[in-house]
């Protein structure tokens, strides 16, 4: 394959600028190091390079197909056939970051609607134009919370379990920083007493709904004792859960991330993803990343424009908020293609079903005596921690024979199993056959 | 499904480009068609209590419009761009070349797209077209082993800036928290310092537009953790010092980071790593034709040599016996990013390697240079680099008009010709800057076409200023206020 145009007048205008050879072009590269051996085949012609993709989604074969209940973070949803049409129209693809705003309308609208969505959506003033992904839209709103409010103190208390990999990457994002973590769960006897207590020298506190076990917390004590205390509040929240809980906003979030993977975005081995990053009107000026901004033109027709720019690293250089360049527009675009598609009635429709199925199969499980469910009388949004009297590895062996891929091991005994809309009452009553199967086979 | 329509008001004060918001012409009578309620749903009692109360239904306020009215939405929204597809997209230091098609289509297909991360093991195809990219990108840089996951360039040059600390410090050395900065350099390259918390020196650039070789044995010592340089850098020029740059700074004891954003020039020409560089990213979306997508997603992994591959991200991909797996590298800087990265934009830049060979690669850059080369050309008498210095891919002229007109008038007036306008503005270094990449995918004849518009506009521009304030005039829109946009910022559809 080769796209680099007419080769036929190659040489004369080669000869047109003074050179003989194509090498000539080179003159300032050590010549020494000019056209070194590079083991990698010569190309193929677009028929072969389709045989071999082919070959290698055969090879994938063994990760596809059967009933699944995997999510951890990422998860199978129904995705409308216009989502696809829509975010592969060449004229957003092959566009960039909307530098030339006039000719750039359709990118910088669609960004403004997304914007706007999430903002319904969570209560949140203002949205960003979008991060890489969930977790490091999640890494850098500590790093703001911590720029913004580090006269009160370096600690910042996360009250809810995470996943590991967001752990990870939160390490990762803080590690030259003298910021600190101190994990606490609102699911503990101590969070759930209403004895929480919030450092003096606390600079934020951060809760996730649902946290990683589908467990969804009542924060609003939390909210009131951030309030009195000057600490800010980032809440982590799931966007589809957000369309049918109290918002962020009415919370009183001041800084909400979310997975926008959710939105019409397929799981695709991890990415790309969507980081939705929203804050209130107070941390305008902190936050990360391209902002799409509502104006008029010459002759006072409403346009739209990238905004506030002077927080970000080509103008501020060292001084900016993060050195984040592009957003994952095209990611945006499928969100806001799959919420304006499904409406209001749609979104509230797959955020029912995904907290009915969970506690379809809590309620299925529930009087099993040889497993035991995390948290049942908790609200629970697509997952659950269920943790067995035999191994994992015994029930995911047992459940390949069946097709079923039951879930995600946590450790040796427990298990999250997570349920979405894709899945009708007879997979879920498939799921829960399988447990009192092993249950018998155990008893 | 039902296919009942409502109205998309063509025209609002006589202007048939308006495209209303979504929410302008809100119809909430219609229910879903993609997922229907459930007859017998029962929530759990703990729903109730934190249910969206009364409180909140201003703050849902979401239209529920039928497909077709999406469909025209965003296919008219789509005609309000100008993309690689639609017109000549000159921008420098963005590589804006052909996306092949058959890319897109190989990436999207089931097989791959609906893979769970926490299914990788099993899908033995997904980890083996990771492992060839990784050798396919290590063999063209150079490098020891390429890590694929930063999501981003910003994010590769994060990983890399990262590693380079946490070798001095694994060294023992804390005293290394100063990184050396061209004053050419992209933004990205000082804010990536920034969040490492370290310090950024900036080096100037010397008449011929490279580094000043003087300057930089004054700006090293020993709390140098190393240079960032980008080569070719900003201006599109080779830096003809390089090898004596990274031996220099290695000699300080400091490492020299690669920012690829320019690898397009160079692919199968010449290996950073033989150059002296320690570890670099690579833009997929640049040098390996993964589309822009208005923003984003891009791809930016990272390779480096033996000395600092322990401290890459995970996971990398091996090979045992007949499998592929993930793996963490030893002293890693840690995980930035989700899953395997961005897996559909690292599958397309797979594709992209693997249709072109190294031969179709070798092409690329060669033809990228000659094309840059010939417009430089063509523009010389009117509108010449501001270096004498040979370029690559891209050069950098400075705006020659002195009549007022400005490098933002310039910008505006191409796009009343069809073209898109070059980088303007940046590098920092030159005046009323105007960086311009046509890249290999652009015929010669379009080169040309978009060169007489160029010296036809600054024509115009010189006789007729005010015609050159007031462009664009055939766009719907004339020129955006951005000032205004930042002085009372809208950031959202007020409802």
């Amino acid at each position: 394959m080769n796209f680099s145009g007419n080769e036929a007048r190659r040489d004369e205008i080669l000869s047109h600028l003074g050179h003989e050879k194509i090498s000539d072009l080179f003159l300032q590269v050590p010549s020494e190091l000019l056209y070194p051996d590079i083991d990698i085949s010569s190309g193929l012609d677009e028929q072969s390079l389709g045989k071999h993709f082919q070959e290698l989604s055969a090879a994938n074969g063994p990760s596809l197909g059967g009933l699944r209940f995997q999510g951890g973070g990422f998860y199978h949803h129904y995705i409308p056939a216009v989502v696809d049409y829509v975010s592969s129209m060449g004229s957003f693809t092959t566009a960039y970051t909307p530098y030339q705003a006039e000719v750039s309308q359709g990118t910088l609208q669609s960004l403004f609607e997304y914007q706007t969505y999430i903002a319904e959506i969570t209560g949140m003033e203002v949205v960003n134009a979008s991060h890489y992904d969930g977790a490091t839209a999640y890494a850098e709103a500590f790093r703001m919370m911590y720029e913004a409010n580090r006269r009160k103190g370096k600690r910042i208390l996360v009250y809810s379990s995470i996943s590991r990999e967001y752990s990870e990457i939160l390490d990762t994002y803080l590690q030259f920083t003298e910021a600190q973590i101190e994990y606490r769960d609102l699911f503990s006897r101590d969070g759930r007493s209403g004895e929480i207590e919030i450092p003096s020298d606390c600079a934020a506190v951060s809760v996730s709904l649902p946290d990683v076990h589908g467990r969804v917390a009542e924060i609003r004590h939390l909210a009131e004792m951030c309030k009195k205390a000057g600490t800010l509040l980032h809440i982590h929240g799931d966007p589809l859960l957000m369309s049918v809980i109290s918002s962020p906003g009415q919370l009183g979030a001041d800084v909400y991330t979310g997975e926008g993977q959710v939105l019409g975005i397929p799981v695709n081995l991890g990415g790309p993803y969507l980081g939705i990053f929203a804050v209130s009107g107070k941390l305008l000026r902190k936050i990360p990343g391209r902002i799409a901004g509502e104006t008029v033109d010459t002759m006072g027709k409403r346009g739209f424009v990238l905004a506030l720019s002077t927080r970000e690293q080509h103008i501020r250089r060292e001084r900016a908020s993060s050195n984040i360049c592009t957003n994952q527009g095209l990611m945006a675009l499928r969100a806001l293609v799959y919420m304006s598609a499904m409406g209001r009635d749609g979104l509230q429709t797959v955020a029912r079903r995904c907290i009915h199925n969970a506690h379809y199969l809590i309620e299925g499980l529930r009087d099993l005596d040889s497993v035991s469910i995390d948290e049942p009388d908790a609200l629970h949004f697509r997952e659950i921690r269920i943790t067995c009297d035999y191994s994992v590895d015994k029930l995911m062996k047992y459940a390949e024979t069946q097709g079923i891929t039951p879930g995600i091991p946590v450790d040796k005994n427990s298990i999250l199993v997570s349920t979405t809309e894709i899945h009708e009452k007879e997979d879920l009553d498939s799921l829960i056959a399988l447990f009192h199967t092993l249950s018998r086979q155990e008893g | 499904m039902s296919n009942d329509t409502n109205t998309q008001p063509g025209t609002i004060g006589g202007d048939p480009g308006h495209i209303p918001l979504l929410w302008e012409n809100i119809d909430t009578s219609r229910v879903n068609q993609y997922i229907s309620p459930l007859r017998n749903e029962s929530m759990p009692e703990a729903f109730s209590a934190l249910a969206r109360g009364a409180e909140d239904e201003t703050s849902l306020r979401l239209p529920q419009h039928n497909e077709l009215y999406i469909v025209r939405h965003f296919t008219r929204l789509a005609a309000a761009n100008f993309s690689i597809d639609s017109n000549m997209y000159p921008l420098g230091s963005c590589t804006m070349k052909y996306n092949p098609r058959v890319n897109d289509s190989l990436a999207a297909e089931t097989g791959f797209a609906a893979v769970h991360p926490s299914d990788a093991l099993k899908a033995q195809g997904s980890l083996e077209a990771l492992y060839k990219l990784q050798q396919a990108l290590a063999r063209l840089s150079g490098f020891d082993t390429v890590a694929l996951s930063p999501a981003a360039g910003a994010q590769g040059e994060l990983t890399g800036v990262m590693m380079m600390r946490k070798y001095h410090e694994s060294l023992g050395d804390y005293g290394r928290t100063t990184v050396l900065v061209p004053d050419t350099a992209h933004g990205t390259n000082p804010a990536t310092v920034a969040m490492c918390g370290m310090k950024v020196r900036t080096i100037p650039s010397n008449e011929s537009g490279q580094v000043d070789l003087a300057q930089l044995d004054e700006l090293l010592d020993e709390s140098i953790a190393g240079m960032m340089l980008t080569n070719p850098n900003t201006l599109g020029i080779f830096e003809k010092d390089v090898m004596e740059i990274c031996s220099k700074v290695h000699k300080a004891g400091g490492l020299m980071y690669g920012d690829g954003a320019n690898f397009n020039a160079i692919a199968g020409i010449v290996q950073p790593a033989a150059l002296g560089f320690d570890v670099m990213h690579f833009n997929l979306h640049k040098t390996f034709g993964t589309p822009h997508g208005g923003g984003g997603p891009g791809a930016g992994p990272v390779g480096c040599t033996s000395q600092l591959r322990d401290f890459l991200p995970g996971p990398l991909i091996r090979e045992e016996r007949d499998s592929f797996v993930p793996y963490n590298p030893e002293k890693t800087i840690g995980k930035l990013k989700t899953g395997f990265g961005n897996f559909g934009v690292l599958l397309r830049a797979y594709a992209y390697i693997t249709g072109h060979g190294v031969d179709g690669i070798t092409t690329n850059s060669e033809m990228a240079v000659l094309k840059a080369n010939y417009l430089r050309n063509i523009l010389a008498s009117r509108l010449p680099a501001y270096h004498d210095t040979p370029t690559m891919h891209e050069f950098v002229a400075s705006n020659p008009l002195k009549n007022g007109v400005s490098t933002m008038d310039i910008a505006k007036m191409l796009l009343d010709k069809g073209f898109h306008a070059p980088t303007v503005y940046f590098p920092l270094t030159v005046k009323e800057a105007l960086m311009i990449e046509p890249t290999e995918s652009e015929s010669f004849e379009e080169i040309e076409a978009f060169a007489y518009a160029l010296m036809d506009i600054l024509d115009t521009a010189e006789d007729n200023p005010e015609q050159a304030h007031s462009a664009p005039v055939t766009t719907r829109l004339g020129r955006l206020d951005e000032v205004s946009a930042n002085r009372k910022p809208v950031l959202r559809h007020k409802l």
